[in-house]
């Protein structure tokens, strides 16, 4: 009890926020290590001599290795690091927004069905058209309507239940979910099929560096709305009279937040397919961390996040000379990770 | 009185549905004092303290805030000057007493400023002003229900509000936190607080009330000063139990239901001495 009773501390003491000023430089110094790893060598001090010999053209590296360098840097390495940050940041900060607005620990961005629309989406274009734009907007478009329908069928029966609102997107989820055992069963065995399933299990490899450069601001600004709304959210869990009692209006939150959730979730999709776990199990340890303050836990989420997936990144295509889709490490990892975290989860609300 | 309100509930009535839950109801709260809320199960008390703070909308009737309709008012402006100290917690995330407290800021924020300095400060103040600044870092969720209670007043506190809705507050406390609840609500009322809380115990109102409002059906069957209201007739009537009110040794008043079982026993003695003496 003591033990817990000291790591619960929340913002009140100053140990949970010195925690969160450790993420930024650790972020840097991961992303920079990772840039380094690969199959294509690149040692360190290359790294460093890169960007002079970007800017300056002098000295440094020799212009064949410089131009090889440049292209697994830049155009293989480096957007793929930046979508796994995104990708990161994005699952931890909707993973905690939505723990806290469902007042449940053990909730993740895909519960109101982004995840399995968006799914369904890709499916559907793929099987229809092949163009990666169209499987995109396709994935985007389908994880925005989940959660819609999820958010409709809980109006319909009544306005503002939690309850429902978490029936709705089990609902919009188990409906996605059989379109896309449809799609799967019609699509051709032999070329399609394949593809949507690699899609399925979330993968970096084929992530684009035009995607990413397009999608990054989206998703740097719906993280940021998040971490400006970050301060309801604690209200928000207490229940929605008391809400109402401080001055707020509890719908309006939960709308912006569920936008802003919902909205860089499916981005998530839209770059890399479905990787789950981390948005349920980042929320967990970043509160085990800082506390259970949203304030903190929003973007220690985000940074925590982004972080996780980078390292995981780096051993899906480092460990084994095939590379691994980063969906399947995540879940992997994620299981006996949330294993030891429920332990606590059983004692308190971790 | 001769003074104007500072809440003003007038003629309200309010149904779920078909069934009526107040009716016609008018009440009142001046600054400086506590007035507790006391009626049966079912008779409305939390409807009635929900309609005055403005989480539900009565049919008929208005509520008036510093003589001000309160439906005019933003929400914001409401929570600056009443609060609310609910009687249950939902289960929720082990946030530090502090985090709690300093929710209390939150009226005073936008969507643009986070919590200042000043709002640290004012809820450092209000967690001294409650003396649980001992409490600050612990897990909310880990206090026992007395610590609770004057983590959600000091939250109240936090807020700026003069006007505290409490319902029931001291349900679940043991009864030596209930009675340093209902202390530490007398010396609020003394700095100027109006609280009016409800309760299930007529000593409480006995006790700590300046003023007495008692609701039956969603009813007020009877509001004044808390001599006047706290009859034995009043009480039976409400209760449907024979009660006596009684003045004990050192001036203290109470409510004491007659009992149907009698004792047989001498108050200091025990009752091996008693078996001895026989």
């Amino acid at each position: 009890m003591t033990s817990r009773t000291a790591i619960m501390h929340g913002s009140g003491s100053p140990r949970g926020r010195r925690w969160i000023w450790v993420l930024p430089p650790l972020l840097v110094m991961a992303a920079a290590l990772s840039m380094t790893l690969g199959h294509y060598a690149i040692p360190l001090d290359e790294l460093l001599t890169f960007p002079w010999t970007a800017m300056f053209g002098t000295d440094g590296l020799s212009d064949s290795r410089y131009r090889e360098t440049q292209v697994v840097l830049m155009e293989i390495r480096l957007p793929r690091i930046i979508a796994a940050m995104l990708i990161g940041a994005s699952l931890g900060a909707s993973g905690t927004a939505y723990q806290a607005l469902f007042r449940n620990p053990l909730v993740s961005p895909g519960l109101l069905g982004v995840l399995a629309g968006s799914s369904f989406g890709a499916a559907l274009a793929m099987l229809l058209n092949d163009h990666w734009l169209v499987v995109q907007i396709s994935a985007f478009a389908f994880g925005l309507l989940a959660v819609g329908l999820a958010v409709v069928i809980a109006t319909i029966y009544r306005a503002d239940s939690l309850l429902l609102l978490l029936l709705g997107g089990i609902v919009s989820s188990g409906l996605f979910s059989s379109l896309l055992s449809i799609v799967k069963y019609l699509a051709d065995p032999y070329n399609q099929l394949p593809s949507i399933i690699f899609w399925l299990m979330g993968r970096l490899s084929t992530v684009d560096a035009g995607a990413v450069k397009v999608l990054a601001v989206p998703m740097c600004a719906g993280i940021a709305a998040l971490i400006l709304l970050s301060k309801y959210l604690n209200v928000l869990s207490l229940g929605d009279d008391e809400a109402h009692s401080l001055g707020i209006n509890p719908t309006r939150i939960r709308i912006a937040v569920i936008l802003c959730a919902t909205f860089i979730s499916a981005l998530t999709v839209v770059l890399a397919g479905a990787i789950g776990w981390v948005g349920l199990i980042i929320p967990h340890i970043t509160r085990l961390l800082v506390g259970p303050d949203n304030e903190v836990v929003i973007p220690a989420s985000a940074a925590l996040g982004a972080l996780f997936l980078l390292l995981v990144d780096d051993l899906a295509r480092n460990l084994f000379p095939v590379e691994i889709p980063i969906g399947v490490v995540t879940e992997l990892i994620g299981i006996p990770v949330f294993l030891l975290v429920l332990h606590r989860v059983r004692k308190g609300w971790a | 009185m001769g003074m104007t309100a500072i809440l003003e509930a007038q003629s309200i009535s309010f149904r779920y549905g078909a069934k009526e839950i107040l009716q016609n109801a008018s009440i009142s709260l001046y600054r400086s004092e506590v007035v507790c809320l006391l009626g049966p199960n079912g008779s409305g008390k939390s409807t009635l303290l929900k309609v005055l703070l403005g989480l539900l909308r009565c049919h008929a009737g208005q509520v008036l805030l510093d003589g001000g309709l309160l439906t005019e008012r933003p929400r914001s402006l409401i929570a600056k000057r009443m609060a609310y100290v609910p009687q249950l917690h939902m289960h929720s995330f082990p946030y530090s007493v502090f985090d709690i407290v300093l929710m209390g800021r939150l009226p005073y924020r936008t969507l643009w400023s986070p919590y200042s300095e000043g709002d640290r400060l004012s809820a450092e103040v209000a967690l001294e002003q409650l003396r649980i600044t001992h409490l600050k870092d612990r897990p909310y969720t880990d206090l026992s229900g007395g610590e609770r209670q004057l983590t959600l007043i000091a939250r109240a506190l936090a807020q700026g509000a003069k006007v505290l809705i409490m319902d029931e507050p001291v349900t679940g406390l043991d009864y030596g936190n209930q009675i340093r609840l209902l202390e530490q609500l007398v010396r609020l009322a003394a700095e100027g607080f109006s609280v009016l809380m409800s309760t299930h115990f007529p000593d409480h109102a006995l006790w700590a009330a300046d003023r007495v409002i008692l609701l039956k059906d969603g009813c007020v069957v009877e509001q004044g000063t808390t001599q006047d209201v706290m009859t034995p007739t009043n009480l039976e009537a409400m209760y449907r139990v024979p009660v006596e009110v009684t003045t004990v040794g050192g001036g203290h008043v109470c409510c004491v239901p007659k009992f149907k079982k009698t004792v047989s026993y001498e108050i200091g003695r025990k009752s091996s001495d008693f078996s001895t003496s026989q």
